[in-house]
């Protein structure tokens, strides 16, 4: 049995093992956006199969090089790609462990080629374009993405934005890579151009001052969901952190938990 | 006397003025000052410590006195790094 869905600018063909593994797929991924199969071929083909390893343990990844594929091995997940990453196998434990693969596979699929990034983060649209909100564990993404709902603010991503980054344009997509905030995506793709990238620090008073585009970027460097990359990969990385501080605002932003803060971004 | 060279597989980055350099084997990244940026263009072909700092001397019209010192431990940095290497 498969599936075609969309994810960013790509369909993507899911098999499923089981009727079991196909329930486990739309209760991890509740908003995802289906599509027909007729006209086109998909971008990324994968097989999902339940019942390998154990709970999470850590976030460590073993990379296995074969001839002309990669295995990549967590405690509760196993995936099986080729180097292009158009066939993916994921093999995996549980709901975290298949969210976790499937963000894997998407990262190195659009970072291989130089399409985007993923990016730990929330991400609200508005009337103006897109807001990224990111920082260390435990800043305030989530919560800065719940105080930012309301008639004219829509929430696109609570954990992980997805990047669409070319020259002289960065754009950001709905997310279905979701830690507790599900959002329906429209049924007709959309995307957002994104107007500004907030590093979040919780503070009793809100204030907003500007980083530097170098900094922005060592800053950011961290908040890219990547494993195990190769030099090859990393260039890439950095060459789409680079175009991404290059075109975008960067702040550091305080906040307390209301939502006035948006009058700093507003205005 | 030691002559040194860039690592051939680190990047510079430039953004608003300023360098960065990308070693994607170490996966670091280095903020160089101007000075610093001057002389890693210069590292595309080898140096020594002595004629780097001639170098810097002849470029910039106030140096200070120490740039022989500063030149040498910005060359054990880079070194430590893994952005440039001993030349053969």
């Amino acid at each position: 049995m498969e599936s075609n869905i969309i994810i960013g600018e790509h369909v993507l063909c899911i098999s499923f093992a089981s009727s079991a593994v196909r329930s486990i797929f739309s209760r991890t991924f509740p908003t995802v956006v289906g599509c027909s199969s007729n006209g086109f071929e998909p971008d990324i083909a994968v097989h999902l199969d339940a019942g390998y390893g154990t709970p999470f343990i850590n976030y460590n990844v073993v990379k296995q090089p074969n001839s002309g594929t990669v295995r990549y091995l967590r405690s509760d997940y196993l995936i099986e790609t080729d180097e292009e990453c158009r066939r993916a196998a994921i093999r995996f434990h549980d709901e975290l462990a298949l969210k976790h693969a499937f963000m894997h596979v998407y990262s190195l699929y659009i970072v291989r080629r130089r399409w985007g990034l993923l990016v730990h983060s929330s991400c609200v649209t508005d009337n103006k374009g897109a807001h990224m909100f990111t920082g260390r564990s435990g800043a305030g993404k989530s919560t800065a993405a719940v105080l930012s709902e309301s008639e004219s603010r829509g929430i696109i991503a609570d954990e992980a934005t997805i990047l669409r980054i070319r020259p002289g344009e960065v754009t950001v997509f709905h997310s279905p890579f979701r830690s507790e905030l599900q959002t329906a995506a429209a049924q007709e793709p959309m995307k957002w151009r994104l107007s500004s990238i907030h590093l979040l620090h919780q503070a009793k008073q809100h204030r907003r001052t500007p980083i530097a585009k170098s900094e922005g970027l060592i800053r950011l460097m961290d908040k890219v969901f990547f494993w195990n990359p190769s030099s090859g990969d990393t260039r890439a990385i950095m060459e789409l952190l680079r175009q991404t501080v290059d075109l975008v605002p960067l702040y550091d932003l305080y906040f307390r938990k209301d939502p006035s803060f948006w009058e700093l971004i507003s205005s | 006397m030691t002559l040194y060279i860039r690592n051939p597989s680190c990047e510079a980055i430039e953004l608003d003025g300023e360098t960065m350099i990308l070693n994607p084997d170490g996966l670091t990244i280095t903020q160089l000052s101007p000075v610093a940026s001057y002389c890693w263009s210069l590292l595309s072909e080898t140096h020594s410590a002595g004629s780097l700092s001639s170098a810097v001397r002849s470029h910039y019209e106030e140096t200070d006195l120490a740039v022989e010192q500063d030149i040498s431990l910005f060359l054990r940095e880079l070194m430590e790094c893994g952005l440039i290497a001993a030349a053969e």
